[in-house]
């Protein structure tokens, strides 16, 4: 099914864009036909002179015919035995056997033809052996991919661990991608097939906008671009590119300093994520409001991760926090404000005293140092709160074993909040107001999405009451009042409802978040629903069916077809 | 002096002085039309089109077509000479009026796009004065 190209505007100036200027092109060397004309203009024309040269001599040599006529091969016959002779296929003498002369000269054609198409062959081996000719075509290649993409699509730079990690989950919603990456290595685990959707992948520095519009910059079906490199310039540089070149797309970026976050938002950026700066704040809602916390994490989790339990609040105290790099600086701002006191340790030294603290945040920038010490406090201690800092899922296993009450993975958290922000940005809206709820709310709406959709975290999905999205809700609403609860009624039966809780409600452009099911519906409102993948297809079939929300407003089962809509008086208007 | 420029100003003018070559005469008649020469012009025309190739600039797009479209005019003209000689059991001498007059008449367009070629060469060459 084809897509319409979402609507933007085109090209709005910003304060910072003052001239509207067209992308650059993809590196205009890159045309591998041009490369091949080129290459083979000499090796043609020397075969082309070589052949032209045996032809002409052979009509000229003397012959005769069966009779014994004096007779000359006119230039086609030449043209023909050459064609036949030089291509090896060797048809023999026509129309008549041939004179000495002309064997001779035939001997002399055969040699010097087979120099000409061993010169133009070799040629063209050489050419395709070639890594520019090679480079030029698997660009050519990855171009065609891209323009041909007719669907919207998210642009990630840098597929790293994190890149990789947000690449397999949008890849698993069934989102178009492509990738950037400066390391051939990096993408040449895209060949192994693990995503389902072929994903180009670019090898270039995401720091060029001409890399930035190979891979679909100036698409319109451009949706997005996710600058995840491990280098906090390049992102910016990205950042940079997408808000003077295509403002109206949507850049989030990762940033690990605050003077690269701060740059980025001077740039407009949609969202930067730091994800050191980010845990603090994680880590001091974990101690302070674990119901929101365990609600967030759950939200934010890939979808139906089963729900984890409820851990225990803990009060402030003295905490130690053993790091080596900036890390330390950014976790303890958060905990002081937390009420706690903060005492930074050097990693590389053995701890201090344990007794009467509370928690300890094992921060350094080596992972298995984090979990010896984590394992150290925990003798000394073990009543003391770890959290782990990890830099890859390597040290998984080992650290669900030794199950720290809290586990910092950069990439994870950063991967994580990107993908909650790209998913659905409306979505994204709900978390940050969820973020700041205190434990009496989260209660609420965690015990009610529990019992409406299970324990697995849910997807989410916007529904806007408009004709083309809703056009059996557009009907029933001209006539008819429809409430919040009612639309979320299961289609079948209309005693249970279906396993959704509506989080936002957006109408006028004003945000109500978790409205109450007696809400009354108008058209243009625009709801975001949390649920299981069938409660919303279930819910499709109650937007598109005038019938089915007749039912589940009234209970009554309206005839569905034409006919017999026309021939019962009580459904006239429906 | 650049070697690759005379080796191209050669072929492209080559190919125009021999068709010309080929077509002057009276139109029917076989004898004002040598063969040889039309084959010539055939593969003169074909190394100027090779060496046209491959050039990205707006000049060298119309150079090629130009090029290509008096190269096929030439094939045509050389196909149904060979038709009419060979494959009608003709003597070269004893070819009708008709026929020979339809040969030379191909070859006459590829003059036409021989021509084009040629000024073409010389608007570039006078460009190229003026810049330089």
């Amino acid at each position: 099914m084809p897509h319409r190209a979402p609507f933007r505007a085109r090209s709005p100036r910003t304060t910072l864009r003052r001239v509207n200027v067209r992308l650059p092109e993809a590196s205009p060397s890159a045309d591998a036909l041009f490369i091949l004309m080129r290459r083979m203009r000499g090796p043609l024309v020397v075969l082309l002179i070589i052949f032209a040269v045996d032809v002409f001599g052979l009509s000229l040599m003397p012959g005769t015919d069966l009779a014994g006529n004096p007779h000359r091969l006119t230039i086609f016959d030449a043209f023909y035995v050459m064609s036949y002779t030089a291509t090896t296929i060797g048809f023999g003498e026509l129309p008549y056997p041939f004179s000495t002369a002309q064997r001779m000269w035939i001997t002399f054609s055969i040699y010097s033809s087979v120099i000409g198409w061993a010169y133009a062959i070799g040629a063209m081996f050489n050419l395709f052996q070639d890594r520019a000719f090679q480079e030029a075509l698997r660009q050519q290649r990855l171009a065609g991919q891209v323009r041909r993409l007719r669907e919207p699509f998210l642009i990630i730079a840098g597929f790293g661990q994190m890149g990789q990690r947000i690449a397999e989950t949008l890849d698993a919603q069934g989102r178009r991608l492509v990738v950037i990456d400066s390391d051939g290595h990096a993408l040449g685990s895209l060949e192994g097939g693990k995503l389902s959707i072929d994903v180009p992948g670019i090898d270039g520095d995401a720091r060029d906008p001409r890399i930035l519009t190979l891979a679909g910059l100036s698409h319109p079906f451009c949706e997005g671009v996710l600058a995840m490199t491990h280098d906090d310039s390049a992102n910016l540089a990205v950042v940079m590119a997408v808000q003077l070149l295509r403002p109206e797309v949507p850049v989030y970026a990762r940033a690990n300093d605050r003077t690269a976050a701060a740059a980025m938002r001077d740039f407009g950026v949609d969202g930067v994520i730091n994800p050191f700066d980010r845990f603090g704040e994680y880590l001091a809602m974990r101690l302070q409001r674990p119901t929101t916390y365990q609600l967030v994490t759950w939200l934010l989790a890939p979808y139906r991760t089963p729900l984890g339990a409820r851990q225990a609040a803990v009060p402030p105290g003295r905490w130690i926090v053993a790091s080596d790099d900036r890390f330390a600086g950014e976790i303890s701002e958060d905990l002081r404000l937390a009420g706690s006191t903060i005492e930074v340790v050097d990693s590389a030294r053995e701890l201090p005293d344990l007794t009467g603290v509370v928690g300890l945040v094992a921060g350094s920038a080596d992972e298995s140092r984090n979990l010896a010490l984590a394992a150290h406090a925990r003798l000394l201690n073990p009543s003391i709160f770890v959290s782990v800092r990890a830099g890859s899922e390597a040290l998984q296993p080992l650290l669900a074993a030794f199950a720290p009450d809290s586990v910092f993975i950069p990439s994870r958290l950063t991967a994580e909040e990107a993908i909650a922000r790209v998913v659905t940005p409306d979505f994204w809206a709900f978390f940050l107001f969820a973020f700041k709820q205190d434990e009496e709310w989260s209660q609420a709406l965690l015990e009610r999405l529990v019992e409406r959709q299970g324990t697995g975290s849910p997807a989410s999905r916007r529904l806007t009451l408009d004709a083309e999205h809703a056009p059996g809700v557009m009907k029933w609403l001209t006539h008819h009042q429809l409430a919040l609860g009612d639309l979320l009624r299961h289609p079948n039966d209309r005693d249970h409802p279906l396993g959704l809780v509506p989080l936002i409600l957006t109408r006028h452009g004003h945000d109500v978040f978790v409205p109450g099911d007696e809400v009354d519906l108008q058209v243009g409102d625009e709801i975001v629903v949390a649920g299981q993948d069938e409660a919303l297809d279930s819910l499709d079939h109650t937007l598109f069916h005038p019938g089915a929300v007749e039912y589940v407003a009234t209970g009554v089962v309206a005839p569905e077809t034409w006919l017999f809509r026309k021939l019962s008086p009580r459904v006239q208007d429906v | 002096m650049n070697s690759e420029k005379v080796v191209f100003g050669f072929f492209v003018l080559l190919a125009a002085t021999l068709n010309f070559g080929y077509v002057t005469g009276d139109i029917d008649n076989p004898l004002h039309h040598n063969a040889l020469e039309l084959y010539a012009a055939v593969v003169v025309n074909l190394i100027a089109t090779v060496l046209k190739l491959g050039d990205r600039t707006q000049m060298g797009a119309v150079h090629l077509a130009s090029s290509l479209v008096a190269s096929i005019q030439l094939l045509l003209a050389a196909g149904s000479w060979i038709w009419e000689t060979q494959g009608l059991g003709v003597a070269a001498a004893d070819v009708a009026p008709h026929a020979m007059s339809g040969v030379v008449s191909l070859a006459l367009g590829a003059l036409l796009a021989n021509i084009v070629s040629v000024v073409l060469m010389v608007i570039e060459t006078a460009n190229f004065r003026r810049r330089a």
